[in-house]
C-alpha cells in the first residue's frame, strides 16, 4: 500500500475564479525522497497543504495509508507527518528552544523521563544544547529552522514535508541541511521537498514530480 | 489599455453608505426587498457573481430561522401557524420579523460586496482628493492590502499547532485558551516583522517625505459618477426624512 | 575630513578616482543587542560594481541601512564613525534626499512591492517627492522600456514570478534616477532565467555610469560581475580588493 495516494484531486481556493490544482495523482512511498520542482505559483505548496490535510480537496481524493486524509484530524496527521512551513517563524511557538521541543511531546502524553531523554538527545543531535534556555525567535534563521526540524523530529513522524527549504539560508546553513537531510534519508526517513532550486533536489532526491500551472507535467523515477 | 473601473471608487462608496443607512433604519420588508433587489442589479451591472452573496448568507440560515421562533414567542402578534399549548409557537408576524432581520442583513452583506470590488488603491486616491489626510487613507490602504496575508498565516501557524499534537476537537476550554495565546508569539511577531520591512522600503523610496504629495493620476468623477452621486445622496435623504417626519 | 584623514584618503585612492561611498569607522548597535558593525571602513569609486559578501547574519543589511541613511534617520541604535555619499555626510542628508542618491531592492519581493499596478508602483516614490504629474508619466515610461517590462505594466505585482517582482522592484528605484543601487540578496530566490535578466540588467545601469553594490551571502553567482570585493564576517571587513580566487577561498 502506498503511503500517500493523490486521486485526481482538483483544488480551487475560495473566493477565486479558476483551479490552483488540476487533476493530480502521485502514489508515494514511505521510503522515497521526492523533490517537488515548479516555479512560484505552480501549485507546490497548495498540493504540499493539501497532503497534510490543511487544505480541503475540491475534487478528487487523497489517502494518507488507505484512509481518507479528510477522517484525520491535523493532530493525527502530525503523528504520521512532519510538515515544515518556508518561514520557521510561523511554527515556534514556545518562550524557550527546549520548550519548543518539549511542546510536541507533552501532547503525546509521553512519561517525562522519555521526554527528557528525546529533548536532549534532539538538542545534542543539532547542536544546539548551548541554546537551550534561548528564545526561539532570537535565533538565525537557519538555526530556527533545525529547530522546527527537531521539535518535529522528536515527535518520530514516518514522514516529511519540507516547503521551499532552502530559501532564506545562506551556504552555510544549506549545507548544514543537506547533511541532515541525508542522514535522515539513512534512517529511512521519507521525504517530499518542494523547491525551486534544482540543483540541490538533485542531491538528495531519489525521484522528482514537476509541477507547471497547477498541473504534474512529469512524475518520473530516478535519473531524470 | 487602462484597466479602470466603471465607477469612481467614491461613487461605489456612497452607494454602500447609503444602502446601509436605509437598510439599518428602515424594518419593512417590501422596502429591504426593493433594496435587496437594487443592489443586487448593481452587483450584476458590476459583474460580481450574485452565488457568493450565498455563501456567506449559508451559514446564517439557521441562525435566522431560530430568530423567527424567538420573535413569534415573545412578541407574537399577526396569525399563529405553529402552537404548542395554546403557546404561539410561530406566528406570521413573527416570521414577517425574522425574514426582515434576514433581508437586512442580506442587504448589507451585499452591499459590502460592491465595496469588494473597489481597487483600495484607486479608493486611497479618491479620499485623499477629498480632503482625507493622506497618512490615514494610506493606513486603511496597507491594511486591506495586508490583512488576508496576515489571515494565511495566521492559518498557517494554526495548522502547524495542530500538526504537533494539539487536537482541538478534544481539549478543554482553559487548554484551548492556553493554546491561542501560543498562537499569538509568532502571529505577532511576523506581524512586526513585515510591517517593519514594508516602513524600511517605502522610506528609503520617499514615503511621508513631505506633507502633501503628487500624484501621476487623478481620479476624475465622470458625469453619471455625479448622476449616480447624486440620486443615491438624494434619495436616501428623502427616504430618510420621511422616516422621521413623516411617520411619526 | 581633518587634513590628515584627507592626506591618507589620497594615499589610500591615489587621489585620481572619485569615491562615492566613503565609509570611514562605522560601528553600530541596535538597542539592546551587541554590537554588529565594528569599525568597518571603506570606498567605492563610482562607476564600479561591488560585492559585498558574507554569511547570514555578518551585519551586511544592517550595512545596507547605514548606506541609504535608514540608519540612523529611521530606525535608532548606538552609530559611530562617518559615512559619505557623494561627499556630502549622510547625517546632514535627509531621507528624501538620500532616496534620490541610492536605490535599494530588498530580498524578500511581497514586502516591497504594495500597488495594485506595476505602473503605480513606478510612480509610488516620484509621487512622494512631489514632481509633477506629467514628469512622473515620463519617467515611468522611460523607466518601463529601459528594463524592457513594459508588457508588465498594468498588471498586478503580487501576481508576478519572483525575477519580475525583482525587476519592478527595481524599477520602483530607479524612477528616481540614483546614482547608486544596492541590491540586497536577490539572487538565490531566482531561477536561472530570473538570475541573467537581472544580472543583464545590472551590466546595462553599469554602461550607464551607475554604482552598484551587491549584497549576497556566496561569491558563486556573481563573482564574475564585480570589479571589486569587500567580505564581512561577525560585523568586521576581512577582505577587500580585487582576488576573485581569495574571496572565493573564504566561502569554501
Amino acid at each position: 500500500m502506498d503511503f500517500l495516494e493523490v486521486q485526481n484531486v482538483y483544488f480551487r481556493y475560495k473566493n477565486q475564479q479558476g483551479w490552483a490544482l488540476q487533476d493530480v495523482s502521485l502514489h508515494i512511498h514511505k521510503d522515497e525522497a521526492v523533490g517537488l520542482i515548479g516555479h512560484n505559483g505552480s501549485g507546490k505548496t497548495t498540493l504540499t497543504k493539501l497532503l497534510i490535510g490543511a487544505l480541503k480537496v475540491t475534487g478528487g481524493k487523497i489517502l494518507l495509508q488507505g484512509r481518507d486524509i479528510n477522517g484525520l484530524s491535523l493532530a493525527q496527521v502530525g503523528r504520521q507527518i512532519g510538515y515544515l512551513f518556508q518561514n520557521p517563524d510561523k511554527q515556534l511557538f514556545a518562550t524557550t528552544v527546549e520548550g519548543e521541543i518539549r511542546f510536541g511531546l507533552k501532547n503525546l502524553d509521553l512519561p517525562e523521563t522519555e521526554i527528557q531523554q528525546r529533548v536532549n538527545h534532539y538538542l545534542t543531535y543539532f547542536n544546539m544544547e548551548h541554546h537551550r534556555q534561548d528564545y526561539p525567535l532570537h535565533l538565525s534563521q537557519g538555526e530556527k529552522q533545525r529547530l522546527v526540524l527537531a521539535s518535529i523530529l522528536a515527535m518520530q513522524p514516518q514522514y516529511l514535508i519540507f516547503d521551499e527549504p532552502t530559501v532564506g539560508l545562506d551556504t552555510y546553513h544549506c549545507r548544514q541541511l543537506e547533511k541532515i537531510l541525508k542522514d535522515l534519508k539513512h534512517q529511512q526517513v521519507g521525504m517530499i521537498i518542494s523547491s525551486h532550486d534544482r540543483s540541490f533536489l538533485e542531491r538528495i532526491a531519489d525521484c522528482f514530480i514537476t509541477m507547471e500551472g497547477g498541473r504534474v507535467i512529469a512524475d518520473a523515477g530516478n535519473g531524470v | 489599455m487602462v484597466l479602470r473601473d466603471i465607477w469612481d471608487p467614491r461613487t461605489k462608496l456612497v452607494m454602500v453608505i447609503c444602502i446601509s443607512t436605509l437598510a439599518v433604519v428602515y424594518s419593512e420588508p417590501m422596502l429591504l426587498l426593493g433594496l435587496l433587489f437594487s443592489t443586487f442589479v448593481i452587483l450584476l451591472y458590476l459583474k460580481v457573481d450574485l452565488k457568493q452573496v450565498y455563501y456567506r448568507l449559508k451559514g446564517m440560515i439557521a441562525i435566522l430561522i431560530l430568530l423567527m421562533f424567538v420573535q413569534s414567542v415573545f412578541s407574537p402578534d399577526g396569525q399563529t401557524l405553529i402552537e404548542l399549548n395554546h403557546l404561539p409557537l410561530l406566528t406570521t408576524g413573527g416570521m414577517m420579523k425574522g425574514l426582515s432581520v434576514g433581508i437586512r442583513m442580506g442587504v448589507i452583506l451585499s452591499s459590502a460586496l460592491i465595496l469588494s470590488t473597489i481597487n483600495a488603491y484607486d479608493l486611497m486616491r479618491g479620499l485623499v482628493q477629498w480632503k482625507v489626510p493622506y497618512e490615514i487613507a494610506f493606513m486603511v490602504f496597507i491594511s486591506a492590502k495586508f490583512l488576508p496575508i496576515l489571515a494565511e498565516e495566521a492559518t498557517d501557524t494554526f495548522t502547524a499547532i495542530q500538526m504537533r499534537g494539539v487536537d482541538f476537537a478534544k481539549i478543554s476550554w482553559r487548554e484551548k485558551a492556553h493554546v491561542y495565546t501560543s498562537l499569538l508569539v509568532p502571529i505577532i511577531f511576523g506581524t512586526m516583522v513585515k510591517a517593519q520591512r514594508l516602513a524600511i522600503t517605502m522610506e528609503a523610496r520617499g514615503a511621508r517625505a513631505y506633507p502633501r504629495r503628487t500624484y501621476m493620476r487623478q481620479l476624475v468623477m465622470k458625469k453619471q459618477d455625479k448622476i449616480w452621486n447624486a440620486i443615491f445622496v438624494g434619495g436616501s435623504s428623502m427616504l430618510l426624512m420621511y422616516y422621521f417626519f413623516a411617520s411619526r | 575630513m581633518s587634513a590628515l584623514q584627507l592626506i591618507i584618503y589620497i594615499l589610500l585612492t591615489g587621489g585620481n578616482m572619485q569615491q562615492i561611498i566613503e565609509v570611514q569607522n562605522l560601528s553600530f548597535a541596535y538597542p539592546n543587542r551587541g554590537q554588529v558593525l565594528k569599525d568597518i571602513s571603506f570606498c567605492v569609486p563610482k562607476g564600479q560594481i561591488v560585492g559585498l559578501i558574507g554569511a547570514s547574519g555578518c551585519g551586511k543589511s544592517t550595512l545596507c541601512l547605514c548606506l541609504a541613511g535608514i540608519i540612523p534617520h529611521s530606525i535608532k541604535g548606538k552609530m559611530k564613525g562617518k559615512i559619505w555619499i557623494d561627499s556630502k555626510d549622510v547625517m546632514d542628508c535627509t531621507l528624501p534626499q538620500l532616496a534620490q542618491k541610492i536605490g535599494m531592492v530588498f530580498q524578500d519581493p511581497d514586502t516591497q512591492l504594495f500597488c495594485p499596478t506595476v505602473e503605480d508602483e513606478l510612480a509610488f516614490a516620484p509621487e512622494n517627492l512631489c514632481i509633477p504629474p506629467g514628469e512622473i508619466q515620463q519617467r515611468v515610461s522611460k523607466t518601463l522600456k529601459m528594463i524592457d517590462i513594459e508588457h508588465l505594466r498594468y498588471r498586478n505585482p503580487s501576481q508576478l514570478s519572483g525575477g519580475e517582482k525583482h525587476l519592478v522592484a527595481l524599477g520602483a528605484v530607479l524612477t528616481l534616477d540614483p546614482d547608486i543601487l544596492i541590491f540586497d540578496e536577490v539572487m538565490p530566490r531566482l531561477d536561472e532565467a530570473g538570475k541573467s535578466k537581472i544580472e543583464q540588467v545590472i551590466m546595462q545601469l553599469k554602461s550607464q555610469g551607475k554604482t552598484i553594490v551587491m549584497v549576497e551571502h556566496h561569491p558563486g553567482y556573481f563573482l564574475h560581475m564585480i570589479d571589486r570585493g569587500i567580505v564581512l564576517e561577525n560585523g568586521k571587513i576581512i577582505y577587500q580588493g580585487l582576488e576573485k580566487e581569495t574571496i572565493r577561498n573564504f566561502f569554501n
